[in-house]
């Protein structure tokens, strides 16, 4: 304050040099003056919000994002398919390809007849270092996007504190949370033996994936005009249509869903045009359950995932080479007896294409990777759904990294974020790691029914060994975070600390009165 | 100041890597923030017209020439117009002026820590003619130079420096000598 206060004397002086004679009490006065500015807060909350809105109409906004980009979904080739809000084929056909087609860079989200959605296509916007708040973990274990994945073998695996037991397996993931079997305690303790680390930098960029935006009130408007007979749509303002769902009226159809509002895209089985099990009693149940010679091979399976996805022209263009979530051939050829005879076959397995990122695959805080699930209906042989084709646009915004390899190492030995290993358990179990590979961590932050995803930079050291017989340690690796407040924040899910909240703040109307600024004198 | 080189963005921008607009977003929104909200002393209504300054900035920032004027004195234009929008829109009856105004209302003696001294100001503010009003708020609130009130407001620098010398002349034979000097420490 003495600066500035010196800096105003100086400029006091050359406006009226009366006033010199006066300075010890012009000084008090000037520093009360100061004080007494009026305070206008800038809302933190509200800073960031505006800047993610700025940003995102910037993004979505481009030319380039236009519908010259490769063709991801061609909804043509559902040619029977009618809007499940029923008897509206012709503004379904209107509405459908729509989506995130940019103007003439107002930003304002034009409707496109005839043409395919491009917002598959992947994109990074750079934005200023440390733009999507502070990254934490805190808080407990959040849900997780819907994946629709098959019901055997998937999940991650506890990072900690266990207890041994005969390999059991369950119909949902395992998380460090699942009560361990009985049997004696054992902790286990992941020792690195890759080469050694390699730190990238200072700073390292986090993505956070936009989402579809919805300004689609040109949508809504469209299916206001249309008489239901049943309420006069157009009598509510201010729509948006926020998902639609379209259903495929054949033997074998699918569903498609469409969440704008996110930016996915669903496809599941059209439920009644599929065969349906007429049992009504358990015994017929037991008669029609999956055999071992019922399960098709992984190679069968990627081929109908591969054949499904070629003949509706989803473009893999983001995605890696597929792989097969087939835990339950371990499973099987591990169990005996009863077991054995009573073996749960999966009516479903899932296909997976790893998202590739930048270069870099994508995986989730137990190592799963992440990607386009594609699920394959065993009994009919035939594909029933994908899940997780999203939105490809991200925003890239640097943060600080961890500069200690000491740091990463603890975490590592630890079991990653969430492992919790214990020296003082009376069993060790030592499991060894691999050099680690640069990748992305996928997290999320769910807040005010809207998820926020970010793919934070990490290191996927690959387990070597040492979890053979544990059959309910899923993980096959150890994910850790670069962000070095990530590291020091660990216990929980990734939260995204001071984030905005979502705020009624909208961009101007299009014959917002503003006037454009006129020649001024210079 | 900024560290960046504006004319730089601004051409960036225009060559079509509008991602550099968050640049100057982070080196506005608090001022272009300040401005309003010295005006309208409404927490929502100030963040809503930041709002709409920095949406239409990014629209009409094509048409944007660096050599008719400074980005400041541009974005500070957008807002001021912004508000006389909103004035206009609020108030049927509404005069130019009164948007430009320091706002007598119960919010301005929330974020003021001498109210006396803010009470004594407005007192010998409304003695002047609204021109002059917004003159001295903008060099003593907003900080901003001659050159950007040249701009902004599409006066002269010569004619604003001798309105603002005159007002100073006529604020000083009223004023107690410790309001005299807010009004003048940022006119030189």
């Amino acid at each position: 304050m003495e600066d500035n206060i010196t800096k105003i004397l100086q400029d006091i002086y050359e406006a009226d040099n009366f006033l010199r004679a006066h300075e010890e009490k012009l000084k008090i006065i000037i520093a009360k003056l100061i004080k007494s500015r009026p305070y206008a807060m800038l809302d933190e909350a509200f800073r960031m919000k505006l800047r993610a809105e700025i940003m995102e109409r910037i993004f979505l906004s481009k030319k380039d994002s236009k519908i010259s980009a490769p063709l991801i979904i061609n909804f043509t080739i559902m040619k029977k398919a009618y809007y499940v809000l029923g008897g509206v084929a012709v503004g379904a056909l209107a509405i459908l390809p729509v989506v995130y087609l940019m103007g003439d860079g107002t930003g304002v989200l034009m409707p496109k007849l005839g043409t395919n959605v491009s917002v598959f296509e992947q994109k990074i916007a750079r934005v200023s270092d440390g733009a999507f708040g502070t990254l934490s973990a805190q808080g407990q274990a959040g849900q997780r996007e819907g994946s629709g994945v098959a019901p055997q073998g998937l999940g991650g695996g506890g990072g900690g504190v266990a207890q041994y037991g005969s390999g059991v397996t369950t119909d949902s993931a395992i998380k460090s949370t699942m009560p361990a079997p009985p049997g004696v305690w054992v902790s286990f303790k992941y020792v690195y033996k890759g080469d050694p680390l390699s730190l990238t930098g200072e700073k390292m960029e986090v993505l956070k994936r936009i989402r579809g935006g919805n300004n689609s009130s040109g949508i809504a408007d469209t299916l206001k005009g249309m008489n239901f007979g049943i309420a006069n749509l157009s009598s509510f303002s201010n729509t948006n249509v926020q998902s639609f769902s379209i259903v495929e009226n054949k033997d074998y159809g699918y569903m498609i869903d469409v969440n704008l509002t996110e930016g996915i895209v669903s496809i599941s089985q059209n439920w009644i045009k599929w065969p349906q099990s007429q049992c009504i009693d358990p015994d017929c149940y037991e008669k029609n359950r999956l055999k071992a010679q019922d399960m098709i091979s992984d190679g069968d399976a990627i081929r109908i995932t591969n054949d499904f996805i070629s003949t509706h022209s989803v473009s893999l263009s983001n995605y890696g080479k597929p792989g097969i979530m087939n835990d339950w051939r371990m499973y099987y050829a591990k169990a005996t007896g009863f077991e054995k005879e009573n073996f749960y076959f999966p009516d479903t397995v899932t296909v997976i294409y790893p998202l590739i990122v930048d270069g870099k695959e994508v995986y989730d805080e137990y190592g799963n990777p992440q990607g386009l699930n594609v699920n394959v209906d065993v009994k009919n042989k035939k594909a029933s759904g994908i899940w997780n084709l999203t939105s490809q646009n991200y925003q890239g915004s640097l943060y600080g990294t961890v500069t200690k390899s000491d740091d990463i190492m603890k975490m590592v030995e630890n079991g990653g974020m969430y492992g919790n290993y214990d020296p003082s358990a009376p069993t060790i179990q030592e499991v060894e790691v691999g050099t680690p590979t640069l990748s992305y961590l996928r997290v999320y932050d769910y807040n005010n029914g809207l998820s926020d995803e970010l793919l934070v930079p990490a290191y996927y050291f690959p387990i070597l060994k040492g979890l053979e017989n544990y059959d309910y340690m899923y993980r096959k690796a150890i994910v850790v975070p670069l962000v070095s407040e990530m590291l020091k924040n660990t216990g929980g899910p990734i939260r995204i600390l001071n984030k905005a909240e979502p705020s009624s703040v909208v961009a101007p109307a299009e014959d917002q009165p503003i006037t454009a600024p006129e020649k001024v004198a210079q | 100041m900024q560290n960046f080189d504006e004319a730089k963005i601004i051409q960036n921008i225009q060559a079509g890597n509008a991602q550099d607009f968050g640049i100057l977003y982070d080196a506005y929104v608090k001022k272009i923030y300040n401005f309003v909200y010295f005006r309208t002393h409404h927490k929502e209504t100030s963040e809503d017209l930041t709002s709409q300054v920095f949406f239409k900035a990014l629209e009409k920032i094509r048409q944007f020439n660096i050599e008719r004027g400074s980005f400041s004195s541009w974005i500070y234009r957008i807002a001021r117009n912004a508000i006389i929008d909103q004035y206009r829109m609020k108030k049927d009856d509404a005069i130019f002026e009164d948007a430009l105004e320091v706002k007598k209302t119960d919010d301005i003696e929330k974020d003021i820590d001498n109210k006396n001294v803010m009470a004594e100001i407005e007192k010998y503010l409304d003695t002047l003619k609204p021109e002059q009003k917004e003159i001295i708020i903008m060099r003593v609130w907003d900080e901003l130079s001659y050159q950007e009130i040249a701009e902004i407001t599409g006066k002269s620098i010569g004619s604003l420096k001798m309105m603002f010398s005159r007002t100073i002349s006529d604020l000083r034979r009223e004023l107690p000598l410790a309001l005299y000097i807010v009004l003048i420490i940022r006119s030189i």
